[in-house]
């Protein structure tokens, strides 16, 4: 029998949070999932943590009340107790992999002594689901190892320098969206556009708490609220053609957004095709900006930033961070960001498009932030400095 | 580090606990900034950032901070916007990134990001 497939359910006693989070994953790392943390009612063994001032507390009610499942002791001090199998501290990995074995067999032994005739079981009988409260307690934590391996929980951050940004964002043929004089033409509609409807769908997801998904005539994106995940099976050339398109009146008839469909929900998922949520509207939206603003945005009004985008899980597109920095200080209008921090408009353009979608910027609403006007930005006295920091870490020769 | 025109920066780390207080004076003395790094797995790692907002409170005051909080692939919980919140109830706008210690680009932009909050005009 493949122990990984039927851990031991075990209950932890007299650690501490961290202690038990500790274990935890020891369990399930080092000891290759043997056995499994659950809550004491449903555990089939216990362990105990003798040192703790609970957990001999705990461990003497334990021995008191004969419970008849077996016992594991951790302890530094080497006497042992009269039924339980003691692992000496420091843990090692070996001796509890033993214990554990020692434990599996004595329960194997009770059931056997205790099976009930086999007539009692009719074939065909479907197996009780499982307990709400049989679930591992410890839900916020990653035990799969797989889930690690997802590009959602690991995808560090791209930066794009000014020379990749036309390869990689694009531009829109006729209009120049850096001079000023064709700023009015410079927007776009995100409804018009994948993002759109990708916010769309995220918003019924997130609002009903369920796994969505969105269908296009396209691959469907699958949207997964409780984990801040979303999946879709094409690479990221497709995604980026896709996600500049304006999507006319056919296809748009074709977008929905419904429950998972059943092949789908049993379907297996390529990990490196899942992506955090936020990440992928990001991305999108810059996509479909192409280094144009929203068309919600005004830009005569100023904007402001609520807080800094996650830039390490972020495709950081040119002066992003700079743009980020400056609006956090105060509104500014978009013309302004570009003229004070002496770059081209598209790059602020693009900046504010992507934050707009994960609700990150806005516009100003109050006449108070209007009434006064952002402070100037004044050279850090130690410029020099933190330039010549700057450059090293970006890689560039001074 | 080592920078343009021979300069080397030296970056001192210290560790969290209480009994190593006495080196943090000594520390930030001369400092630029405040790379704060909270393990997200902690009971409570909100106690964690205030007590160290708390503590390096002058210092922040007349530099900045940013604030990398790592183990996030472990514990998705509490999110970074949570960690906004929370920072937003005692006014502050810092630099807050989902970072993985090992990994030279989260790091590196986890420092950009401190230096352009100090200068914004920082030109690349």
């Amino acid at each position: 029998m493949d122990k990984n497939k039927n851990p031991l359910k075990v209950a932890l006693h007299g650690m501490d949070e961290r202690s038990y989070k500790m274990m935890a994953m020891y369990l399930q790392g080092p000891c290759k999932g043997v056995a499994a943390v659950v809550n004491p009612p449903n555990a089939e063994i216990d362990i105990f943590d003798a040192d703790s001032v609970t957990g001999q507390r705990l461990l003497r009610e334990r021995i008191d009340g004969q419970a008849a499942r077996p016992l594991i002791v951790l302890s530094l001090n080497a006497s042992s107790i009269e039924g339980a199998f003691r692992i000496g501290k420091p843990v090692k990995t070996e001796e509890m992999l033993n214990a554990l074995a020692k434990a599996r067999a004595q329960l194997e032994q009770t059931a056997k002594a205790a099976q009930p005739p086999r007539s009692s079981f009719t074939a065909g009988t479907e197996a009780p689901p499982v307990a709400e409260a049989d679930k591992p307690v410890l839900k916020n934590y990653v035990m799969e190892t797989d889930e690690q391996k997802k590009t959602s929980k690991h995808q560090a951050a791209m930066q794009l320098n000014e020379k990749g940004f036309g390869a990689f964002i694009g531009n829109v043929p006729g209009i120049d969206v850096n001079d000023p004089r064709q700023f009015a033409r410079a927007s776009y509609n995100p409804k018009e556009y994948f993002q759109g409807y990708v916010e769309s769908a995220y918003k019924v997801s997130r609002e009903k708490n369920q796994t969505r998904q969105l269908n296009s005539g396209w691959n469907p994106l699958i949207i997964l609220p409780d984990n801040d995940e979303v999946w879709l099976d094409v690479d990221e050339n497709q995604l980026r053609a896709f996600a500049g398109l304006a999507i006319n009146s056919t296809l748009g008839s074709k977008m929905s957004v419904t429950p998972l469909s059943p092949d789908l929900a049993d379907a297996e998922r390529a990990l490196d095709r899942f992506h955090s949520m936020d990440a992928f509207l990001w991305k999108v939206a810059c996509w479909a900006s192409k280094g144009r603003y929203p068309s919600t945005i005004d830009i005569k009004q100023p904007v402001y930033l609520k807080s800094w985008p996650n830039f390490t899980r972020l495709l950081v597109t040119p002066h992003a961070l700079r743009i980020a920095a400056l609006l956090v200080q105060g509104p500014r209008t978009l013309p302004d960001v570009a003229e004070v921090l002496n770059i081209k408009p598209q790059y602020v353009f693009v900046f504010i498009s992507a934050a707009c979608s994960l609700g990150l910027a806005a516009q100003v609403r109050r006449e108070a932030d209007v009434l006064v006007q952002s402070p100037e930005i004044k050279p850090n006295k130690n410029q020099g400095l933190l330039k010549r920091i700057l450059s090293t870490l970006l890689g560039k020769k001074a | 580090m080592n920078l343009p025109g021979g300069e080397k920066l030296h970056l001192y780390g210290t560790p969290g606990q209480e009994r190593f207080d006495f080196m943090w004076d000594i520390l930030v003395n001369g400092g630029i900034g405040l790379v704060l790094l909270l393990d997200n797995t902690r009971a409570d790692p909100f106690q964690d950032m205030k007590f160290f907002l708390d503590t390096f409170d002058k210092f922040i005051s007349t530099t900045t901070v940013a604030i990398g909080v790592t183990q996030m692939d472990l514990s998705s919980k509490p999110t970074i916007d949570d960690y906004h919140v929370q920072l937003r109830n005692i006014g502050l706008k810092p630099p807050v990134f989902a970072v993985d210690a090992r990994v030279k680009s989260d790091v590196s932009l986890l420092i950009q990001s401190l230096l352009y909050t100090l200068d914004p005009g920082l030109e690349e």
